[in-house]
């Protein structure tokens, strides 16, 4: 049996809080839009419920 | 896990994240996008920024770092967790060959990653399961092992 671990800290010297990105508007390629709403799609029908596993 | 990734920024929601893709010839500016979708599920995207600030998952950078992206991504997975332990992030490549190029990476590591994460496979019927190597799935689901 897999003994669980506490997920690791994130380094805090590696990254830093940038405000900027908060509810910044992103915006997609079309070819990328196409990608997520076809896998945004796929997860409503398929993973909308919480894992059956 | 431990391998060298690249510094990023984060928003206060640790919902977008964005970093330098660095090589001798080029620097790309990169994010990592977690974004709710249904319940307790948020999909992660990356992929590059261009300089109109338009994203773009299905880009081909070949910068030659691409093991040092992918721990950076992973990295911002962490620190999402860190924020959001009960959510659970569904992610799958762009095209075939990412996919499977994810998979790969995600069997080359699943020892390790089980030490912290359940890992699914999602194949494209749906069909759901416990990670395993050398199967084809359409998408991956991860979420802490807590």
């Amino acid at each position: 049996m897999k003994t669980k671990r506490n997920l690791p800290k994130v380094n805090p010297d590696t990254y830093k809080v940038n405000p900027a990105l908060n509810g910044v508007n992103l915006e997609f390629t079309p070819e990328t839009q196409a990608f997520r709403e076809k896998i945004e799609k796929f997860i409503k029908i398929h993973i909308g419920t919480p894992s059956a596993v | 896990m431990e391998k060298p990734s690249y510094n990023f920024e984060v928003s206060n929601d640790n919902l977008i994240f964005s970093f330098e893709s660095i090589s001798q010839t080029k620097i790309i500016k990169k994010i990592v996008v977690y974004e709710p979708l249904i319940n307790e599920l948020y999909h992660m995207g990356f992929g590059d920024l261009d300089s109109f600030g338009t994203i773009d998952y299905k880009v081909k950078s070949a910068n030659k770092d691409m093991e040092m992206v992918i721990s950076t991504v992973v990295q911002t997975m962490f620190l999402f967790f860190e924020k959001y332990p009960n959510k659970r992030v569904v992610f799958s490549g762009s095209n075939e060959i990412r996919t499977r190029l994810y998979r790969g990476i995600i069997s080359k590591f699943i020892e390790k990653a089980e030490l912290y994460f359940i890992v699914e496979g999602f194949k494209s019927d749906g069909t759901q399961e416990i990670f395993r190597k050398n199967e084809e799935y359409y998408a991956f689901l991860i979420y802490p092992n807590i």
